[in-house]
């Protein structure tokens, strides 16, 4: 049997460390880069992150295999992210210098990511358009306003949406309402609430009459907002990127979103449940809430044995009445980071993905919009698909801001306080105009 | 000759002892070289940079500019958000450090003395301690759903349900009787092990006085485990103050950042604000904190085994 010395074991030691050394270093010198790359066989990987969102991912694996297919020695190198995680990732990835060719990122973040220099503006020649306004008319009007910062152009949409209502037939039918006439303002939502709503010998709601997203994270918030302010001819943001809510409108707004569940008590943010308003909805615990399409194919999931346009349908968000119609929307974008090697061909791989055809595909498959113009006639019977494009001239998506993060975060403490009684409209109205955003 | 030869017959034993000496030296540091290198890379060159940083406004995407002690003061001065932070980490480490060392030290108490249940015992409790604390929380995201365990066993007793990750104080403390669930395992763990490298003629001895099994822990374990429970309660601080998974995964930090804790709050700072300066000054403020909790435990220890010495 071999006798290892102490000198064998310090010299083997001395190795060791030397390796373990250089095995900590080494993965800070290596190239982990997600950037596109073309290998020594003549392959070209382009990397694409996404959220996760099985439909969708399926969907567009099938359309990104297709574009393999047609470009030989193209790979498509596609990672789905958790969507809580995708924002941190990307930007740490960004500032490590390690970005992937595209990104899939929600709207609201565009300002912020291409105020940072992160994204390239859409290459409409690589794209293969004379023009931006050339490449802006194969797209619906308006779809492409939230990827936009100072006048620059940085995404093209993809997973577009407007918001509707969604109601109960059966629990109108329950009360004795009409489901053909669903409210149409803000007043009758409050009425229609008041019938709709049940509540427990406590006196807990057990049935929203109506239901704001509660759970939603702060986009969600940000939008109840958005259609509530903007709807009354206010608007969130000053010119200058500060809060704008201490005034009539705001305080109005305010008072509403928090009238709802501590004074009329027809909303509740203790009622939750599996896959948030949508699982809620569908087993009777929400009367009405405000989501999207996207919701149908969901609330149906939890629920086998409803049917849409039977037990339950989708209606125009309802207004004010006071002043002129608003429609909040907010769309996800293809972004191109500004370091990609082969610019060329991921705006090619865009185009493919944007093609008329593959709105199609993705559309039927998982519900997901690619706004490319009149691409309601991809889906024509479907109601959710018409009232959506329908609301075109009266989109909203809120003013880009690069400290959108810190502005849809405050907002959504604020409500979420209002919501629960902690705090009142005029006091939070001034706290969020006294709020520095981006210090 | 002999004369002349013994001052070499002394001289090298020394400098065999010297060679030793050195040689060991040698051995020693190139041991702890990787150590050391995997300390300085890791922890020292991190910390110093975030200390840095604290003094700047470092934005991730530009070069930091030295704006002094802003951040500082903009933290402690026009920051209501980490003032509540600061205050709900304060209350949180108490309400978690306290009843998990209490409940451990109580459980520990019997175990120790062995016994086939009491194996039994001791193998429920350390499950929760060696669940990953990711997979934990998801447990308990379940456990407080509607309908679940949590309100299930509120039923049966005849308590009204709760919502406990909706509502803004329900959520707080269903973070912390999780967080209690998750340590109470490894905290009994270490009291256990304290509890038994005290001698047993102790209690023998206390038993032939007569002394009764209360007055026994009083007078013997409670003392003799001191030390083990000032090192529980020191990394339990720490551990509780660097909270983030949990609330992370259960709340998020909501609702209306009821449960965002500190290391909670320094996240959203750095990676959903890019304020890496800012996100670095709350880093630096929550090391300092720990350091001095730290430094004062281990004074009042020492403090109480000099004077013990001396008595």
């Amino acid at each position: 049997m071999t006798q290892i010395s102490r000198r064998d074991l310090l010299r083997g030691g001395a190795g060791l460390a030397a390796a373990g050394g250089a095995a900590m270093l080494l993965p800070a010198c290596g190239s982990s880069s997600g950037s596109s790359s073309t290998n020594s066989s003549g392959t070209t990987t382009i990397s694409v992150w996404q959220h996760q969102e099985p439909a969708f991912n399926d969907a567009y694996a099938k359309v990104a295999a297709e574009f393999e297919k047609t470009h030989k020695g193209v790979k498509i190198n596609s990672l789905y992210i958790p969507f809580a995680e995708l924002a941190t990732k990307t930007l740490t990835a960004f500032a490590g210098g390690t970005p992937p060719d595209v990104a899939k990122l929600y709207g609201g973040d565009f300002a912020s990511f291409s105020s940072k220099g992160m994204f390239a503006a859409v290459d409409y020649k690589a794209m293969g358009y004379p023009s931006l306004p050339a490449l802006k008319s194969a797209f619906m009007p308006n779809s492409m306003n939230q990827l936009v910062y100072n006048g620059t152009q940085y995404g093209l949409p993809v997973d577009w949406n407007a918001l509707l209502l969604i109601y109960s037939i059966d629990d109108f039918k329950e009360v004795g309402l009409d489901p053909s006439t669903p409210p149409a303002t803000w007043a009758d939502v409050l009425t229609y609430g008041q019938k709709l709503t049940k509540r427990d010998s406590a006196g807990n709601v057990t049935r929203a009459g109506f239901q704001w997203v509660y759970d939603g994270g702060t986009t969600w918030d940000y939008l109840n907002m958005l259609m509530l302010v903007n709807g009354m001819g206010g608007s969130l943001l000053t010119s200058s990127g500060g809060g704008n809510l201490n005034n009539a409108e705001g305080v109005r707004a305010l008072t509403y979103y928090g009238d709802m569940s501590t004074k009329y008590k027809i909303s509740s943010p203790n009622i939750t449940g599996p896959a948030y308003d949508q699982g809620t909805f569908a087993q009777g615990k929400v009367s009405m809430y405000i989501a999207s399409n996207w919701a149908i194919p969901l609330i149906l999931a939890a629920d086998k044995k409803l049917k849409e346009g039977v037990n339950f349908t989708v209606a125009p968000v309802p207004q004010w009445g006071s002043s002129a119609t608003v429609v909040p929307a907010y769309t996800y974008g293809w972004a191109v980071a500004k370091s990609t090697k082969n610019p060329e061909l991921v705006w090619e791989f865009l185009k493919f993905m944007e093609s008329r055809t593959n709105a199609g595909a993705l559309l039927s498959a998982s519900d997901v919009v690619e706004p490319v113009a009149n691409w309601q006639q991809l889906n024509p019977s479907d109601p959710g698909t018409q009232l959506m494009a329908k609301a075109a001239p009266d989109l909203v998506y809120g003013q880009p801001s690069p400290n959108f993060e810190q502005i849809a975060s405050t907002l959504s403490t604020g409500i979420q306080s209002l919501a629960r009684g902690q705090t009142t409209a005029a006091k939070f109205a001034a706290q969020f105009d006294a709020t520095s955003f981006g210090s | 000759m002999q004369l002349a030869s013994a001052p070499e017959s002394v001289a090298q034993p020394r400098a065999r002892a010297r060679l030793a000496i050195r040689s060991q030296g040698l051995a020693g540091a190139l041991l702890s070289a990787p150590a050391i290198l995997y300390f300085a890379v890791f922890w020292v060159f991190p910390f110093g940079l975030a200390v840095y940083y604290s003094f700047t406004n470092y934005q991730l995407f530009t070069a930091p500019r030295w704006i002094g002690g802003a951040n500082y003061s903009q933290l402690f001065t026009a920051d209501p958000e980490f003032v509540h932070s600061l205050a709900i980490t304060g209350l949180f480490v108490v309400v978690t450090v306290v009843p998990t060392t209490v409940l451990a030290l109580l459980i520990a108490a019997p175990i120790s003395r062995g016994g086939p249940v009491f194996g039994v015992y001791r193998a429920l409790l350390v499950i929760p301690a060696v669940m990953p604390l990711v997979a934990a929380s998801v447990v308990w995201i379940v456990i407080y759903s509607p309908g679940g365990l949590a309100n299930t066993l509120l039923s049966f007793i005849g308590a009204p349900q709760v919502a406990w990750l909706t509502g803004t104080t329900s959520a707080y403390w269903g973070l912390v009787i999780m967080t209690i669930w998750k340590y109470l395992g490894f905290y009994f763990l270490i009291i256990l092990a304290g509890m038994q490298t005290i001698p047993r003629n102790l209690y023998h001895a206390a038993a032939l006085d007569g002394a009764r099994s209360l007055r026994t822990f009083f007078r013997i374990t409670l003392p003799l485990t001191r030390r083990t429970l000032a090192f529980v309660i020191v990394i339990g601080i720490i551990a509780a103050a660097q909270s983030f998974v949990p609330a992370y995964i259960l709340t998020q930090g909501g609702p209306a950042n009821a449960t965002e804790l500190l290391p909670l709050y320094l996240y959203k700072e750095a990676f959903s604000f890019t304020n890496m300066g800012l996100a670095s000054a709350i880093s630096v403020i929550l090391t300092v904190v720990l350091f001095a909790v730290a430094f004062v435990q281990y004074r009042m220890i020492q403090g109480r085994g000099q004077r013990a010495a001396r008595t």
